[in-house]
């Protein structure tokens, strides 16, 4: 058996329960490894369900963990399943929630996208609840087009909109901001990329950016920036957004990223380079990517201090 | 650890005991030697000027001193050739050529001089590859005992050197006059070897060789950098030093726990690499 990727439609909590208790206890009782990996409170909610046998399962809270929906794969998924690399694993991991802002979603599907072509031939079963009564109706129809499977937790089906590309392509899109108050930095040459750092580091204290974020962007503004460097055409166009109670790291070059996984996948141990886009989204609250043939634009959002303390944890749904 | 600069005299003061000087012609390295070593008589330090040839064909590097008999006249400045100094036309020995440093020091010490400054033309030990590997290595040596010792020295080379390799003699000096490198490797008496300055894409590849040239000091299963003035180090650069800690089979310790360095280590999963705040 390989990789099984399942959306789990649900309206209340008893669908809920009733889906995913016996998923996890049918994957312990053939010793396979479990993960939970969900938002609080639904994280409780399976815990309490679970009784004894939430001792033998890991629990991850996909708030914290899946705050960037970028970093789910190789934090999450591909790590606890790299820990059991001899063992069929199963992982309930749920990365849309009610309180997803319109920004973060095209991050989200675009990563249940992906999850299809990372697992591809592994032993891997993945479950993701999705809430068909309170997500808006076009989650609920790109879950239809992200999962190859579908379960209400009665009835499972191959789903008949399966088509991850589809969805990967329909949220490759430019972001737009206000160009008036843009702060713009071009990097020509090497030594650029340290004036790029300071340049950056200059405005985001000024913008209010607290200092542990701000060590956080003179890494995301260095990886980027070299990345272009290297493989975006030699030069490009570093912007500083202050939108929306983020500061937003805009990187633009004219190389064409054509792997959609880049950033996605673990670090190999031992290597020199190769992991930018990976750090990037270790260390920024969301990265979006707008490829194309002509070139490639990197947005890293950096949470401000103001936004971060107004970010309750998600409701209930 | 001790600080480090970019430098465009070549008097020493408080910052660099050891100055990277690359000239372009003698007139050059004579002056500098002369600004150097008045520096030195005048702190009370017994004073050489090693360069190549004999010492009797060498009357320039010291003529601006002349006026100073007194230090003359008492042995308090020579001129020493460089084959009596070095070991001519062939790789030196790192750690032969430290002692030699310092017998020469404690004689100086013991004659009652306040330490010894050099100032010497070194372009012709690092003609080979091999050659600068192991002057490199000397240099790098040398530091702890310096950081210890009333030694002192501008170290100048002939710009025919070539980029590369002034680049890399650069790396392992507190001061030098060019600022091409960015980033410095030097010993340190605590912690036996300090980064400093900033390292991406711009020095990464000069970076990568420096560590196995310099061949940092490995204690108690440890190889430990006092990391605490280095600026940044970017995704590349950070597991080149954990190479070469695992290539000893021991653990690469970063002192100075500056933000995002250990957000570095946990993303790119080194656990052989650990971060620790400053001594």
């Amino acid at each position: 058996m390989t990789s099984t990727h399942s959306a789990v439609f649900y309206r209340t909590d008893a669908d809920y329960l009733r889906a995913l208790v016996p998923f996890v206890v049918e994957g312990l009782a053939a010793d396979e490894p479990v993960a939970v990996a969900v938002p609080e409170p639904r994280l409780r909610l399976l815990r309490d369900a679970l009784g004894a046998d939430a001792d033998r399962v890991t629990f991850i809270d996909m708030y914290r963990a899946g705050r960037n929906p970028g970093r789910i794969i190789p934090t999450v998924l591909h790590r606890f399943a790299d820990s059991h690399p001899d063992r069929h694993v199963r992982i309930i991991g749920g990365p849309v929630w009610a309180g997803r802002t319109p920004t973060e979603y095209p991050a989200c599907a675009q990563h249940e996208a992906l999850i299809n072509l990372v697992f591809t031939g592994r032993r891997v079963t993945i479950a993701c609840p999705y809430d068909s009564a309170g997500l808006d109706p076009l989650v609920v129809a790109d879950a239809r087009r992200t999962h190859p499977q579908l379960w209400d937790g009665h009835h499972r089906l191959a789903s008949p909109d399966y088509d991850p590309h589809a969805v990967i392509n329909a949220y490759n899109r430019a972001l737009t901001f206000d160009n008036a108050t843009a702060m713009r930095f071009r990097v020509a040459s090497t030594g650029g990329i340290r004036a790029a750092r300071t340049w950056a580091t200059t405005h985001a204290e000024r913008i209010g950016l607290g200092p542990a974020r701000v060590a956080d962007l003179e890494l995301i503004v260095s990886e980027l920036t070299t990345n272009s460097l290297l493989h975006g055409g030699g030069d490009c166009l570093l912007a500083l957004h202050d939108h929306n109670g983020h500061l937003v790291c805009e990187v633009a070059d004219a190389g064409h990223l054509a792997n959609p996984l880049a950033g996605y996948l673990p670090a190999t141990p031992g290597s020199l380079g190769g992991h930018g886009l990976l750090l990037v989204h270790q260390l920024a609250d969301l990265v979006h990517t707008h490829r194309t043939p002509r070139g490639t634009t990197q947005y890293a959002f950096l949470a401000l201090p103001a936004a971060t303390t107004d970010r309750s944890p998600a409701p209930a749904t | 650890m001790r600080l480090r600069r970019v430098v465009d005299h070549a008097r020493h003061g408080a910052f660099a005991d050891r100055v990277c000087r690359l000239y372009r012609d003698r007139a050059e390295f004579a002056r500098r030697s002369r600004e150097s070593l008045a520096e030195g008589i005048t702190t009370g330090q017994q004073v050489w000027c090693i360069s190549p040839g004999a010492p009797n064909a060498l009357p320039a590097e010291l003529a601006g001193l002349s006026s100073r008999e007194a230090a003359s006249r008492d042995g308090g400045a020579r001129v020493v050739s460089l084959g009596s100094a070095y070991p001519a036309g062939t790789a030196v020995d790192p750690e032969s050529q430290v002692r030699v440093c310092a017998e020469a020091t404690e004689a100086a010490v013991a004659a009652g001089y306040r330490g010894l400054r050099v100032a010497a033309d070194r372009t012709a030990l690092v003609a080979t590859p091999e050659q600068l590997a192991a002057f490199v290595r000397y240099e790098h040596k040398v530091d702890r005992y310096m950081a210890l010792r009333p030694f002192t020295a501008m170290c100048a080379y002939h710009h025919s050197v070539g980029e590369h390799a002034s680049a890399v003699l650069a790396t392992v000096h507190p001061a030098d006059n060019t600022d091409a490198t960015g980033f410095r490797f030097s010993d340190d008496p605590v912690t036996a070897s300090a980064l400093s300055g900033e390292l991406d894409l711009a020095n990464g590849e000069l970076f990568g060789a420096t560590p196995r040239t310099v061949d940092p000091v490995l204690e108690a299963g440890q190889i430990v950098i006092d990391a605490t003035a280095l600026e940044f180090i970017d995704h590349r650069n950070l597991p080149r030093p954990a190479e070469h800690a695992v290539r000893h089979d021991s653990e690469l310790v970063l002192r100075g726990n500056r933000a995002g360095r250990a957000r570095l280590r946990q993303a790119l999963e080194l656990h052989h690499v650990r971060v620790e705040p400053a001594a």
